[in-house]
């Protein structure tokens, strides 16, 4: 009964999946399917809105690049205008071309933020100008993130762990910055280190990883109010970890809705 | 007396070193002293004209670093008009602002080649616009190549090798592509194999490798014709390979002002 119970919270609150993707088909047009099947997926669950971004993950982007990815998702946020929210996904490798992504993004097609993938840690330089144009637009950093293995880092070099998260949101007091999938991967206990007083930055519950205890040590170091509710492709794993842990029916729905965050969906998409 | 009457073929012929840089300083300037320095042993040792560029090699770039790099070139050429030219370093990473990049250091500033690094391979389809802009403004690619070993399996580095040189080559034959010091370590001999027939494909002796017999053997290979005297930083081993290669003044004296790229120092 305890799960069921849970799970009603899904369809009696305002919940927001924070960590989405759309993706390219094989022709490098918006792949509608697996778009649909996640729609369906949030409305059977209990989802209303959902944020998408289409990250390129194969290393560092031509600006051409960065915007099919942009225009891809922008297609996705007008079939699902009232459900579906979008972020840019950046490359900064692009310099000011980055910036000006931005700016397209957001003021020209509503996009609710900025999502970074491992091309730069998030406290390089390089993240500098966009760290600015995040603060200037009022929109969220999402930030790719875990602590992996040594042994794993050829995979990804420059994936950002909390040590670059932190001097990032200390740098940036100012900004909003999302550390990406506490279960995503990699040593989340280690991910909470240093979290306590770094107010400005918060998680995302998405990942497919689900280990007990997970999210209840990730509410005690940063708070309910800092947690985001996200699924990044594992519905399964994502909703089953709010269904299972051992926090109040409360804490429960500040992650699914969190209601620091919502301001950031009152920019519609255009 | 052979090195001395090699080393009057200098002094008596236009020279023209076709691999060059131009550096920063720790201040993000153009370094001054290592320019000065250059270009003194240059006119010590009769080279008429040295051809520059300042490529970034720690892997990809923004296009302001870009800019920032070229823009020390186009200091570095103002302070030595007749006798030092620019090829513009771009990044395939910057799309269309890579030809806008290349646009602006040629048209505006007088630039008469393309540099290349290692970010894609020559035949890698993110070259083709690139290639494209050289054959549109009629100016040669140096694309830095070697064949090396894979030392470190998983630190992904694309560096050209004559494979890739060769497929771009044959892709684009009205482009012009200046492969990279074949002397610049590696595995030359591996280079020279499959190029003979491509008359778009020329080589420069720079780099610090003066093997004997490798001077020869390219030149048996391309023809002196399609051979640049450069030094990419290594005037003595790309001096003395020339002065003691076994082959004819003539074909030094080629090398030393190849007669197909002279066009482009009138640009």
């Amino acid at each position: 009964m305890f799960f069921e119970d849970r799970l009603k919270l899904f369809k009696e609150s305002y919940v927001v999946n924070w960590h989405e993707h759309v993706w390219f088909d094989r022709e490098k047009k918006l792949n509608e399917f697996a778009m649909e099947r996640l729609m369906n997926h949030a409305e059977i669950l209990g989802i209303d809105m959902t944020v998408v971004s289409l990250p390129l993950t194969g290393g560092y982007n031509k600006p051409e690049d960065i915007e099919l990815a942009n225009d891809t998702a922008y297609e996705a946020l007008k079939r699902y205008p009232k459900t579906m929210r979008g972020m840019a996904f950046i490359d900064p490798i692009n310099g000011r071309y980055a910036v000006e992504e931005i700016k397209r993004c957001v003021e020209g097609m509503g996009f609710v933020g900025v999502k970074l993938y491992h091309q730069f840690f998030m406290d390089d330089p390089a993240q500098y100008p966009i760290i600015e144009k995040c603060i200037e637009l009022n929109v969220p950093i999402l930030m790719h993130a875990g602590k992996i293995r040594r042994d794993q880092q050829h995979t990804q070099p420059r994936i950002s762990d909390s040590t670059h998260m932190i001097p990032a949101a200390k740098r940036y007091p100012e900004a909003t910055f999302i550390m990406a999938h506490i279960t995503g991967g990699g040593d989340w206990y280690w991910q909470l280190k240093g979290m306590e007083d770094c107010k400005n930055i918060f998680t995302d519950v998405s990942g497919s990883v689900h280990d007990t205890d997970s999210m209840e040590r990730t509410a005690k170091v940063m708070g309910v109010d800092r947690m985001l509710f996200g699924s990044d492709g594992s519905y399964a794993s994502c909703v089953g970890k709010m269904l299972s842990c051992e926090l109040s029916d409360e804490e429960v729905k500040t992650i699914l809705g969190n209601p620091r965050f919502l301001k950031y969906l009152e920019r519609g998409a255009r | 007396m052979f090195f001395e009457e090699r080393r009057k073929l200098f002094c008596d012929n236009t020279v023209v070193n076709w691999h060059e840089h131009v550096w920063f300083d720790r201040s993000g300037k153009l370094d001054e002293g290592r320019l000065e320095l250059l270009m003194e042993h240059a006119s010590l040792l009769g080279i008429d004209m040295t051809v520059v560029s300042l490529p970034l090699t720690k892997g990809f770039c923004t296009p302001e670093e870009v800019e920032r790099a070229n823009d020390a070139v186009i200091e570095a050429i103002k302070r030595y008009p007749d006798s030092m030219r620019g090829y513009v370093y771009v990044d395939p990473i910057m799309g269309r602002y890579a030809l806008r990049e290349i646009e602006r250091c040629v048209e505006n500033h007088g630039f008469i080649g393309i540099k290349l690094y290692h970010q894609f391979h020559m035949n890698d389809p993110e070259q083709y616009p690139i290639i494209e802009k050289s054959i549109e403004l009629g100016i040669p690619v140096l694309m830095h190549a070697g064949k090396f070993k894979n030392i470190l399996p998983y630190i992904k580095t694309n560096v050209t090798n004559a494979q890739h040189m060769i497929d771009a080559a044959k892709r684009y034959p009205e482009a012009t592509f200046q492969m990279a010091h074949i002397g610049g370590g590696g595995d030359w001999y591996w280079q020279l194999k499959g190029v003979k027939e491509l008359k778009n494909l020329f080589i420069d002796i720079s780099g610090s490798v003066h093997d004997s017999g490798m001077i020869e053997r390219t030149v048996q290979i391309f023809g002196a014709e399609r051979i640049l005297f450069a030094s990419d930083g290594s005037y003595s081993s790309s001096v003395g390979k020339l002065l003691s290669a076994e082959i004819s003044d003539e074909e030094v004296k080629t090398i030393l002002n190849n007669p197909h790229f002279a066009r482009y120092l009138r640009k």
